[in-house]
């Protein structure tokens, strides 16, 4: 054990992994920057775009997604999926929603 | 009597025109609405009296007689249809007319009695005033008694506590489902024992915490929660209760999460996917929902409770929440829900079948990609819940859509069993008549599934005893069976006895007649337009409420007796061997009952599921 | 050399069937952390899709700069701990516990920001959404209040789950200290290390919906 400390002194996975924190560092800045954009109310959530890289960056580079069985990354797209669904098919009504103006009394 | 027959029309020629010509409806304006034209009119008199416009005995006579209409006395004075051109011209002149013959002689409809006036004013201003008054007047006060007495009635059942929801989802997976999965697929234990464990402790503190909670004060709001009701009026014991059921959805979720990983890891060598029983194919889809839809589950009870302990919340109307967003979320959990209900059903049906048709499970791989697939879309169909609750429209139709398309792999399985008995050699051993009520049962209630499914039939059947029907079908007719044939089933697996087939029998007999007998009649209570949730009835439901009552007796005794002889089996049973029912599966495969590695010798598989030997061509 | 051979429960074939099993259950662990996180954000959309005007009020009081930072903080937070296992994977306990040590620093530091200084701000600003008086007013206030409902439950309840993991990387720091680990051994490492990184991402989630969406 004592020998195999003083071998290699720094994992040569640190370059890659401090490539991964650099390109979350300039994603970050770039979705702050797109939010001094002056886009209407129902385009601001464009913003939240860089977010997406951001977290496959953290997923791939970090949590190493794309190692290990099969099944981690059937388990990251099932997350993803039902995600989806839950939003996706949760906004329907929302979206389609016919408001009817109310009276309103004093 | 007389005075009617005495009264002749009051009205003139141009009231007669308008009889003529208005042939619409054959409602006549409101009541009140006539009677407001007389309240008018009368001041209008009044008025030009004093400003000396009118003669004042002219006047005087007007309103003596615009009071009359208005006290009632001449309502059927006014027979224009309701439907009439114009702004209510010729219910003006009608009352006009009628006004000027009470007040006598030398009294002119129209330079009189409308002096001053004009149809754009005095129809609309009755018809508004009419509003009004029967608004306050009535509307209100009759409201407000419905809820003083709505009031008296909770106070009266304030200590009653109802069981709603059952934990029938839990009953397979905890019981049968942690003990026979491992020995299915040749495994020494589940993949994570102590997370398996400290699910059973959730569970018990879980169950605890809420039954606590409905002892202690009860829950008014059933097991739905529907805000605003939840969070903001109910006196009920939410938050506790919520705080169990939140405890015990993560034993829920940690359960799921080791079958799931149990079955991807830790197979027999030679088990490949499609030689697994259907049993597991079942569990693992049921596993699916249980870790995707119960986190739903615990955000929507997290975000009730500080809306509860708070008085403010995401689901408050006051400040711009939606209390339909809670029912989204709700719902999002709950639909899956019931399929995690019956998934273990499909699963135990599936095996034990075979084994007493001594056949080959019909279509295998349709099988098992259905409950695959019921696992998918259940997650797609949870707005067929709120059809009337105000969603949109256009929602309400995609949900309506996506239900029917749930029920075809259900349909599907129902064939491939039909398939399996087919030619089978069929013995009538308990499981299997327990087997043999779920297929039917099933069926039934799957269909009136699609019934509740489809957008405009719900709008009549929701909310009634129809769905209560439906829904005990599958969750009481077919899973209770399920659980029952499984339990006799694996009996012997798990406890190392075989029961008493004589009283087993008869037990699944009774509970099949007793079960039809308490929810048929509440399918046609429910069509007959019946409301669930009510304690009392109207008397023309009478007879169809007592036989389902009496039913329920019946299913009591059909409970209690499996409880008294798989009791009394534990104890004086004959000793089971390792395979009583001369079944295929590794379960089978190892003494009854097993050994705590479960397999003394790690099993190798070589062939599929359901090898059955073929029935023998001839004999009896 | 001898390789030190990993003892595994029972019902495993070996130790790494074992490991990538614990793995993978983590991986599922955080699908329903997904799920647990994506109601919120369901209630998120309803929020801002009916009250537009006031749920973007509410966002203009949020404190950007604290966020910004904690978005930073984190970030680096999550880089430091996959170093960690970098180093535990070949044989450096040292380095494991060092870059541990930072990540746990740096999240330290996100909880003061964020509950010590941002949510004193927030309450001083009467910001929490049973105050009275309300720190907006007007018609848009309503909207204002559903956002900061929003906004204290999410961040509260990333907070519990950083308080967790946070308590995790306690326990294997302790673990690493005892000498539990090495290159052939670091399943808990790595498992804690998903978790961690998941809370970064529920973080990166949260951060535009919370700070920057509304801003405009």
């Amino acid at each position: 054990m004592a020998s195999q400390r003083q071998k290699a002194s720094f994992p040569p996975d640190a370059t890659r992994l401090m490539w991964m924190w650099a390109a979350l560092v300039l994603l970050g800045g770039l979705e702050f920057g797109l939010s001094f954009l002056p886009l209407a109310r129902h385009a601001r959530p464009l913003v939240m775009l860089p977010a997406l890289p951001m977290i496959v960056v953290v997923a791939v580079g970090f949590m190493n997604v794309m190692k290990g069985p099969v099944i981690v990354r059937a388990f990251a797209i099932a997350a993803l999926l039902w995600l989806l669904v839950l939003l996706g098919l949760g906004s329907v009504d929302a979206l389609t929603r016919i408001d009817y103006a109310v009276l309103r009394l004093g | 009597m007389s005075d009617t027959a005495q009264r002749q029309e009051l009205w003139g020629g141009e009231t007669t025109k308008a009889i003529g010509n208005f042939p619409v409806s054959g409602e006549p304006i409101p009541a009140s609405v006539a009677r407001w034209l007389g309240r008018i009119k009368a001041a209008a008199a009044r008025v030009n009296g004093e400003l000396g416009l009118l003669d004042v005995d002219k006047a005087e006579r007007i309103a003596a007689a615009a009071d009359r209409v208005a006290a009632g006395e001449l309502d059927e004075q006014f027979p224009i249809d309701v439907f009439q051109t114009g702004s209510g011209t010729s219910s003006n002149m009608n009352a006009n007319e009628v006004i000027a013959t009470l007040a006598g002689e030398g009294v002119h409809p129209n330079d009189d009695v409308n002096m001053g006036q004009s149809s754009n004013d005095v129809f609309p201003s009755a018809v508004h005033l009419a509003a009004l008054d029967e608004t306050v007047n009535d509307l209100l006060p009759a409201l407000d008694g419905l809820a003083a007495a709505l009031q008296a009635k909770a106070g009266e059942f304030a200590d009653v506590v109802k069981s709603g929801r059952t934990h029938w989802m839990d009953a397979v997976p905890v019981t049968l489902g942690n003990f026979i999965i491992p020995l299915m697929i040749g495994a020494r234990d589940l993949a994570f024992p102590r997370l398996n464990l400290f699910s059973w402790y959730l569970f018990n503190v879980g169950g605890a915490v809420t039954l606590w909670a409905l002892f202690t004060g009860g829950l008014d709001t059933g097991w739905t929660f529907y805000t605003p009701l939840s969070t903001d009026y109910t006196k009920g014991n939410v938050v506790m209760a919520v705080v169990g059921i939140f405890i015990a959805g993560f034993s829920t979720i940690a359960t799921g999460l080791n079958f799931i990983l149990t079955i991807h890891r830790l197979r027999a060598p030679g088990l490949t996917w499609y030689r697994l029983p259907v049993f597991i194919w079942s569990m693992y889809s049921l596993s699916v929902l249980l870790v995707l839809a119960t986190p739903v589950l615990a955000i929507t009870l997290l975000l009730l409770v500080f809306e509860r302990l708070f008085h403010i919340g995401i689901f408050d109307p006051a400040i711009g929440g939606d209390p339909l967003l809670f029912q989204h979320l709700f719902w999002f959990y709950s639909h899956p829900a019931v399929y995690m209900m019956i998934l273990p059903g499909f699963g135990v049906v599936s095996e034990i079948i075979p084994a007493f048709a001594r056949k080959k499970l019909f279509g295998y791989k349709f099988v098992v990609w259905a409950s695959v697939s019921i696992a998918i879309i259940s997650f797609f169909v949870w707005g067929h819940h709120m059809f009337v609750a105000g969603t949109s429209v256009y929602s309400a139709v995609l949900f309506s859509i996506l239900s029917y398309l749930v029920a075809v792999p259900s349909a599907i399985k129902v064939f491939n069993w039909l398939g399996t008995l087919h030619k089978g050699y069929i013995s009538f051993e308990a499981p299997m008549l327990y087997a043999l009520g779920f297929v039917g049962l099933f069926t039934i209630g799957g269909l009136t599934g699609l019934w509740v499914a489809a957008l405009a039939a719900d709008v009549h059947l929701t909310q009634t005893y129809f769905v209560v029907a439906h829904f005990h079908y599958i969750m009481v007719g077919a899973m209770v069976s399920a659980f029952f044939g499984g339990l006799h089933y694996w009996w012997p697996k798990i406890t190392g006895r075989m029961y008493p087939e004589m009283w087993a029998r008869v037990a699944a007999l009774i509970m099949f007649i007793g079960f039809n007998l308490t929810f048929f009649p509440q399918f046609i209570l429910g069509y007959l337009g019946m409301p669930r949730r009510y304690f009392s009835y109207d008397p023309q439901f009478q007879v169809l409420n007592v036989l389902s009552s009496a039913g329920a007796t019946i299913l009591a005794a059909a409970y209690l007796l499996p409880l008294g002889y798989l009791v009394w089996s534990l104890l004086h049973g004959d000793k089971a061997p390792a395979n009583p029912w001369r079944a295929t599966g590794l379960e089978w495969q190892t003494p009854s009952p097993p050994p705590t590695v479960n397999f003394l010798r790690t099993p190798v598989v070589t062939q599929g599921p359901y090898e059955y030997p073929p029935p023998e061509k001839g004999s009896g | 050399m001898a390789i030190a051979s990993v003892s595994h429960e029972f019902q495993y074939a070996s130790a790494s069937h074992q490991a990538q099993t614990a793995i993978a259950g983590m991986w599922l662990f955080l699908a329903t952390e997904v799920l647990l996180f994506g109601g919120l954000i369901l209630s998120w959309i309803y929020s801002r899709h009916f009250n537009p005007a006031g749920f973007d009020a509410g966002a203009h009081q949020t404190a950007l700069t604290i966020g910004t930072v904690n978005t930073a903080l984190l970030i680096t937070s999550s880089f430091a701990y996959a170093l960690g296992v970098a180093f535990i994977r070949i044989g450096s306990t040292r380095g494991l516990i060092r870059c541990l040590i930072l990540a746990l620093l740096l999240a330290a530091a996100f909880m003061v920001l964020k509950f010590g200084l941002e949510y004193h701000d927030d309450l001083a600003k009467h910001l929490f959404p049973t105050d009275t008086p309300f720190g907006v007013t007007g018609s848009v206030q309503g909207g204002a209040k559903l956002f900061f409902i929003f906004y204290f439950i999410s961040t509260t309840l990333h907070g519990v789950h950083m308080f967790v993991g946070m308590c995790l990387v306690l326990w294997i720091i302790a673990r690493a200290r005892r000498g539990d680990f090495s290159s052939a051994y670091c399943t808990p490492v790595e498992v804690v290390g998903l978790y961690w990184s998941f809370v970064d991402i529920v973080w990166l989630t949260l951060y535009p919906l919370i700070y920057l969406v509304g801003r405009g």
